[in-house]
């Protein structure tokens, strides 16, 4: 049998990289540099893209994919909720977590404001996202309101109301200095804007209660 | 729960199924794009954007094909469309494998230290070729080379025959050969001129 020439092994050389050894290929590699110097070259290039490993996304990519179907309604909103990253995430963050679930256990701000959020992301949008001054004058705006609205300042409601809100304060100062400590980490920015978000939602729900007793 | 079901969820407008759905196939979604633009924040966006794309049509979805491969199909069609409007300069297919006049066999490099890549190959540099190669190979590169898939899926993902999907791989791998062994040789020039500039220092 006459000896494979190169056009012929070039032919074949998808064969030969997925395993398919045929004889008369292997002999033309004995004998031809070039062709052997090639097919080396390529497993090597095969052996480093596998090596090529899959990458997790950040979560702010589900983040703004969710933001989105919420707002085209393909999704409900789930009101401050939606802004929060999901319960048991593997890289949501000790301190973070333990802030969470402390509002959490407090509850009972649920609702949601729809004005408030509106204005908060409209400052968050329009700043640079590290000045908060805007969204903190208008919670503290509106602190003043929902605190003079609420009535009988020693009933059990309002009382519970004024420990959530020192719940979500310190939540939110601890969000600040975490965004303070790293301006560009977009995880703490996220955070830091939940926190926002759940305290307009606590105080609308004060303002609600002070206007139902009047 | 399988993926069926979950889909089925989806399909009623069920928010936890389209995060089930995503947090099942965000990795490979995100290493496709990242693979063919080669930079985070540009794959981010069309991560954001297939997935924004799949969970607006998932109604429509029937099941006639695996819905992995419906999957890339959206994503990859999403990295073309971004790639062409970045209007990339085109490489030459011919170029890339332009048979040796007389023998027909590969193209020889000029010295016997060229003829074959030293080492193994960097994947620093296997990604910056990867970024040169025209978007098609590209594509078919990713797919088969560095996530596994069979010439087969890729013919369904691509929208094109068998033959093809092995003809663009052949060209895609010759071409990123040859992008390497550019690096190996400017990076020997580079070296080169250290030595000689190191001598000329000397004297």
């Amino acid at each position: 049998m006459p000896a494979m020439q190169c056009n012929e092994f070039m032919e074949s050389l998808d064969q030969w990289l997925d395993g398919d050894h045929r004889p008369d290929a292997e002999a033309h590699l004995h004998s031809c540099a070039a062709c052997n110097g090639l097919v080396a070259d390529l497993g090597k290039i095969q052996l480093a893209a596998r090596e090529l490993h899959d990458v997790e996304p950040p979560e702010r990519v589900w983040i703004a994919i969710r933001a989105q179907l919420e707002q085209e309604g393909l999704i409900a909103s789930r009101g401050w909720l939606s802004w929060l990253p999901s319960f048991g995430a593997a890289w949501m963050r000790p301190a973070f977590a333990g802030a969470l679930l402390a509002i959490l256990a407090a509850g009972g701000f649920m609702f949601g404001n729809q004005y408030q959020k509106n204005n908060i992301r409209a400052h968050w949008v329009s700043g640079n996202q590290a000045a908060t001054a805007p969204i903190e004058a208008d919670l503290g705006t509106f602190e003043l309101h929902a605190v003079s609205a609420l009535h009988e300042p020693n009933a059990t409601v309002n009382v519970a109301f004024k420990k959530n809100l020192e719940i979500v304060d310190n939540y939110i100062a601890e969000c600040e200095k975490s965004v303070q400590d790293d301006p560009e980490d977009e995880l703490s920015r996220d955070y830091l804007y939940g926190a926002y978000q759940q305290k307009a939602d606590l105080l609308e729900q004060m303002s609600e209660r002070g206007g139902s007793h009047q | 729960m399988p993926e069926a079901d979950v889909i089925r969820l989806a399909q009623r407008g069920d928010p936890s199924a389209f995060e089930r759905l995503y947090r099942m196939h965000n990795r490979r979604v995100y290493s496709l794009c990242l693979r063919m633009v080669g930079n985070t924040a540009e794959a981010e966006d069309l991560t954001q954007e297939a997935f924004l794309q799949l969970f607006r049509k998932i109604s429509s979805f029937r099941g006639e094909s695996a819905f992995s491969t419906w999957l890339h199909r959206l994503s990859v069609n999403v990295v073309l469309m971004k790639l062409r409007k970045r209007r990339m300069p085109e490489t030459s297919l011919e170029e890339a494998t332009e048979p040796d006049e007389e023998s027909g066999g590969p193209r020889r490099d000029f010295g016997t230290a060229d003829l074959q890549l030293t080492g193994s190959v960097d994947r620093v540099n296997l990604q910056r070729a990867v970024e040169q190669l025209p978007p098609g190979y590209k594509a078919i590169f990713v797919l088969h080379d560095v996530q596994g898939y069979e010439h087969n899926e890729i013919a369904e993902i691509m929208g094109c025959s068998i033959g093809n999907s092995k003809s663009q791989l052949h060209k895609a791998r010759m071409r990123l050969r040859e992008l390497l062994h550019e690096t190996l040789r400017s990076e020997a020039r580079e070296q080169r001129q250290a030595v000689k500039s190191e001598a000329a220092g000397e004297t």
